[in-house]
């Protein structure tokens, strides 16, 4: 599967016209409609309405168009999937509270239905890990289907299911951070982090941004405009790193050239892990659009990254 | 409440809100042969009548809706959302909210 840059996905509210007619400028490697938590159990309906409208006429950008379904459990959750699916728009379904395998093999026999019976595109799921038992069982999770294109954390949610309790530092979270890394990352797929609830505290956003970044996440959920170009910073190679990148590639070709099964780079081997850090840095760079076209090469910066940084 | 011809409960329905780009849309059932009658107010009313009511009838016709008063009520409201908050009130209408 192709890598699909995630470093960003802002939540719209399901019910909210102006913030849906809006969530394509953004600039967000995606965008989720939600229909859970931001709406209402009596306009859950006027949700899934428009939410569905929108999906048919709007233009979200570039951005991945993701739908946050109600839990398959709850009243709404398959009737919200009847509605949106047959406009072969969504490119992936955020399932909330993901707990066992078996949620996942139960949205996907709904949406095969579904897509057959409407001749959609095949839609990827993204699994909403926010329970104890949802971390516990990540790596089921996660090779339930081959749908299942990463793993998301959910955690307010979380903190709330093991009566803890949200904190600055964000220790409460670490393990369970850690093991979704861990089972996406084994299981092939990325891993997604959870919100910073706090729209004001931008430089606790980036700090929790870079820090998810250096765990492993491949990107990090906004619920504000003004996050997101804080996470893409957050989340993008530096200038220094796609530098070294090159460097490294560069080192790597020229002792192919020469025949010389030793590559190092000054005084420093390159070894296997650094040749795949290398080339995914300048994966990244190259889809979030950093990187400098070469003299006279005007399409090489043509990635459509639209990075703002 | 009222019955429509298949004998199914039709009940006053509204659906949205006043908030900027939204519109409220309220169905009440009309009197037997008297087709949709549509009452429109609100921002976009003068320039937009017309696209509003045909977009609203086309969805109300595709549900079934037959007689009915149709109040709109505009807030500047785009045409997914005309669509989405008719779509909305005529399922409640005809009872098939669930």
């Amino acid at each position: 599967m192709a890598y699909k840059l995630r470093r960003s996905r802002i939540y719209i509210p399901g019910n909210n016209p102006r913030m849906l007619a809006t969530a394509g400028i953004y600039g967000a490697d995606g965008v989720t409609l939600d229909l859970e938590d931001s709406v209402a159990p009596e306009v859950k309906l006027d949700a899934r309405c428009l939410v569905t409208e929108a999906l048919k006429d709007l233009d979200f950008g570039r951005s991945e168009v993701g739908v946050r379904i109600n839990a398959l459990s709850t009243p709404w959750g398959l009737k919200d999937l009847e509605m949106v699916i047959p406009t072969g728009k969504v490119d992936v379904i955020y399932l909330p509270k993901a707990e066992s395998a078996e949620d996942i093999r139960e949205l996907e026999k709904h949406l095969s239905r579904l897509e057959e019976e409407h001749g959609v595109k095949k839609t990827g799921i993204i699994p909403i890990l926010e329970s104890a038992k949802g971390v516990l069982n990540a790596y089921e999770i996660a090779t339930a289907s081959d749908r299942v294109e990463a793993l998301s954390f959910g955690g307010e949610d979380y903190t709330r299911d093991i009566g803890g309790e949200r904190t600055p530092e964000g220790t409460e979270l670490l393990y369970a951070r850690s093991r979704i890394v861990m089972c996406a990352k084994a299981a092939g797929i990325q891993a997604l982090d959870t919100v910073h609830s706090d729209v004001d505290d931008t430089e606790g956003l980036y700090r929790a941004a870079v820090f998810a970044r250096k765990m492993g996440f491949d990107g990090k959920a906004a619920i504000h405009p003004a996050q997101i170009e804080i996470i893409h910073r957050a989340f993008n190679p530096t200038p220094e790193e796609i530098e070294h990148a090159k460097k490294v590639i560069e080192a790597i070709e020229e002792a192919k050239k020469r025949g010389s099964g030793v590559v190092a780079l000054g005084r420093k081997m390159i070894d296997k892990p650094i040749q795949e850090k290398a080339e995914r840095v300048l994966m990244i760079a190259e889809l979030a659009g950093l990187l400098k076209p070469a003299p006279g090469n005007t399409d090489a910066d043509n990635t459509g990254g639209g990075n703002s940084d | 409440m009222s019955q429509n011809s298949e004998g199914n409960a039709q009940e006053e329905s509204t659906a949205g809100t006043d908030g900027k780009n939204d519109i409220i849309v309220r169905i009440h059932p009309g009197k037997k042969g008297s087709g949709l009658v549509f009452e429109i107010y609100g921002k976009g009313e003068s320039l937009f009548r017309e696209e509003m009511e045909t977009s609203a009838r086309k969805i109300l016709e595709e549900l079934g809706v037959t007689d009915a008063v149709v109040e709109m009520m505009d807030n500047w409201a785009l045409d997914f959302t005309v669509r989405a908050r008719v779509r909305a009130a005529a399922l409640k209408y005809l009872g098939r909210e669930s």
